[in-house]
């Protein structure tokens, strides 16, 4: 865990948790900014509401009776109000006071019919007092206000309250930020080694799961059946590598030793001819292997795809067959085509030839008596496209094997070919999403099930 | 004399083209870019071009639709070391008019530029073929050889019809391969050389003059005595 503590406020999940954070603050602060507006607006409206009536009381009081009245009456009020929440002032026109619980006019008093805000020392602490004045007929003013300090108290505690309440917002925020961020960077570190490890070759090393079945496992199990994926490829081509050279090794040596006992032997013109002739036929041989692992790459590079139109799978299995009958004949075997067309797949025409090809060149090649037959048959879900014949057959241990590039079960290597074919064969099914089976108790069915065909009578029934 | 361009970057390959051109009796120009090779294709008239598709400063496809676009309509022949099926597609429909992949056999590509060079020859549709005493008839699709009939199966029919508008050059296996099945990859068997056989011993049989003959190291040519 080194540097963490820098990396931390860098990751993705600290920025995000500020933001909510300032999310949540922000809506904090505006529930209590609210509360605060109308709950004081509110007091305040009802300070003024008492305060007027208390006025317009007193003003009554004068009109009925006379400026003595009033004085008892206000002389009561004061005597009633144990709070001390009420002043009252009663001053002659030249504001000597006449009557009242405060000693002078206040200075914030100018104009007789107005609302105004004053303090007044009690004891140690200043009050804010709101306050109504007006002119009686007689020129004595009256003024009527009210302890709102009570008001003033709750505005500094909701205030306070704002400010605590973003300060631990901050102080939470950024300490659950700091926590999930720990956390994810822990686990993510430790993909980032494992991942290292893997670069630096420790090729079969995974990424850890640890059993939690959060999205971090399965995160983990993702990648660990990619890397599985990536060094089954990594095998696969060391050993067509390895292959490769064994193969070309044999007939590369061939010809050099040909063509040196050619150049040692002043061999004549026809003699010479023969051997270059022969050399020609082993370097076309050494050319037909590469030829078939470049289509091999075509097929498994998949850029093919583009060109996949639907084709009549009967079509395809016609134009083989064909190709193939006289020779068949030629070799007393009983070449047949089953099936019927109208079964559609999408397909690389010239690709599927080929592997239908492969399939029927290799059964007429190693059946040396009965037939081979083709067929092209569906149902519902899947199109097989077979070729079965009454040759040797393959073990059923072998089967899988065959599928591997540079695989022949001939051990002598008597007959003609390069191993590639059945390879090269089940890289077009893959490239059509087809499943290839090797099947057969007599001889060898090899069969090509394409999914979801579509069939030419179904689209015409429902059209 | 016969004039070919071949425009292709490997020094050695152009090399040994030139050579195997010349020996074949051709007359031979070399470019070794693409620009080069658009400006001597525009300086002077030539039968037939050879033309690589990867090119430097102008790669071949390029080549290609420029010529096209002039209004030159020289037989092109294409080489390319992408033997895939669909570089072959794009470069035909680039206005080249056959491709053929590295590596190939000298014998491959005259066969494939004789075929080229007749193309721009030969007239029109004609309904009836001949060669020798060897006549078809593609309306009716009757075949006869000295007025004797001749019985066909469909794809006899045509890949006979394919080797006499090819009278007198060579046809490689995988020209017919192209040419009558539409298989265009080379499947390494020699399945064709049993066709061949069979429609020999229907229109040779009986005659004096063997009419389908074998060219060794290369492939068949019908050749009217």
């Amino acid at each position: 865990m080194r540097h963490l503590a820098p990396r931390l406020f860098r990751t993705s999940t600290f920025r995000l948790s500020l933001l909510y954070m300032a999310m949540f603050g922000i809506s904090i602060i505006a529930v209590l900014g609210f509360v605060y507006f109308a709950t004081v607006n509110n007091m305040i409206r009802i300070t003024d509401e008492t305060i007027q009536r208390e006025m317009d009381d007193l003003i009554t009081e004068y009109r009925r009776g006379s400026a003595k009245r009033l004085q008892s009456v206000i002389h009561a009020r004061m005597n009633d109000d144990q709070v001390g929440g009420w002043v009252y002032l009663l001053v002659d026109n030249a504001y000597r006071p006449i009557l009242g619980n405060i000693p002078d006019w206040p200075v914030e008093a100018t104009e007789a019919g107005h609302w105004l805000r004053f303090t007044i020392p009690r004891g140690q602490h200043q009050y804010t007092m709101r306050a109504l004045s007006t002119s009686l007929p007689n020129g004595q003013l009256l003024l009527v206000g009210m302890d709102i300090h009570p008001a003033e108290k709750f505005t500094a505690t909701m205030i306070q309250a704002a400010l605590w309440g973003a300060a631990l917002t901050l102080a939470l925020g950024i300490c659950g930020g700091y926590l999930m961020s720990r956390n994810m960077l822990r686990r993510l570190d430790v993909f980032n080694r494992s991942a290292e490890r893997i670069m630096r070759g420790n090729l079969s090393h995974r990424m850890p799961v640890v059993g939690s079945d959060d999205e971090f496992d399965r995160l983990a199990e993702t990648l660990n059946s990619m890397l599985q994926e990536i060094e089954r490829l990594i095998a696969s081509i060391r050993g067509v590598t390895t292959n490769l050279a064994h193969d070309l090794r044999s007939p590369l040596t061939r010809i050099k030793s040909r063509l040196e006992l050619v150049l040692t032997s002043r061999a004549d013109t026809e003699k010479l001819r023969h051997e270059i002739d022969y050399t020609i036929r082993e370097s076309d041989q050494l050319l037909a292997t590469f030829n078939a692992l470049l289509s091999i790459a075509e097929a498994e590079g998949g850029a093919a795809r583009a060109n996949m139109k639907p084709l009549d799978l009967f079509e395809i299995a016609e134009d083989v067959a064909d190709l193939y009958r006289p020779m068949a004949e030629d070799k007393g075997l009983d070449l047949q085509l089953h099936g019927e067309g109208g079964i559609i797949v999408t397909a690389h025409r010239q690709l599927l030839l080929q592997a239908l090809l492969n399939l029927v060149d290799n059964a007429v090649k190693y059946t040396d008596t009965g037939g081979v037959i083709i067929t092209v048959a569906n149902d519902y879900a899947h199109a097989d496209l077979s070729v079965a014949d009454t040759g040797p057959g393959i073990a059923v241990e072998d089967r899988a094997r065959v599928l591997e590039q540079f695989v022949r079960l001939d051990p002598a290597r008597t007959t003609r070919g390069n191993g590639l074919g059945l390879s090269l064969v089940a890289a077009i099914a893959r490239l059509h999403g087809a499943e290839l089976v090797l099947d057969g108790e007599d001889g060898l069915e090899v069969k090509l099930v394409f999914k979801d065909p579509s069939s030419r009578k179904l689209a015409q029934l429902s059209a | 004399m016969t004039r070919i361009l071949i425009v292709e970057d490997d020094p050695e390959l152009a090399a040994n083209l030139t050579t195997g051109l010349k020996d074949a009796g051709y007359t031979v120009l070399h470019a070794a870019d693409g620009e080069t090779g658009l400006e001597i294709a525009g300086h002077g008239k030539f039968d037939a071009m050879i033309v690589d598709r990867m090119l430097p400063k102008c790669d071949g496809l390029s080549v290609i639709s420029t010529l096209r676009g002039k209004g030159d309509h020289t037989p092109v022949l294409i080489l390319s070391a992408l033997d895939q099926v669909d570089d072959r597609v794009t470069g035909l429909r680039a206005g080249g008019d056959d491709y053929l992949p590295k590596p190939y056999a000298l014998s491959e590509l005259l066969a494939r530029l004789e075929a080229l060079l007749r193309r721009k020859d030969s007239s029109g549709a004609a309904t009836k073929l001949r060669a020798g005493d060897l006549e078809m008839d593609l309306l009716t699709r009757s075949v006869t050889r000295g007025g004797k009939e001749i019985d066909l199966q469909p794809r006899e029919f045509t890949l006979l019809e394919y080797l006499i508008r090819h009278a007198g050059q060579v046809v490689t296996r995988t020209m017919l391969l192209e040419g009558v099945w539409d298989f265009h990859f080379d499947p390494q068997t020699n399945v064709i050389d049993v066709h061949i056989s069979r429609l020999r011993q229907k229109i040779d049989k009986g005659f004096p003059h063997a009419m389908l003959q074998t060219v060794r190291g290369a492939g068949y040519m019908i050749k009217a005595p």
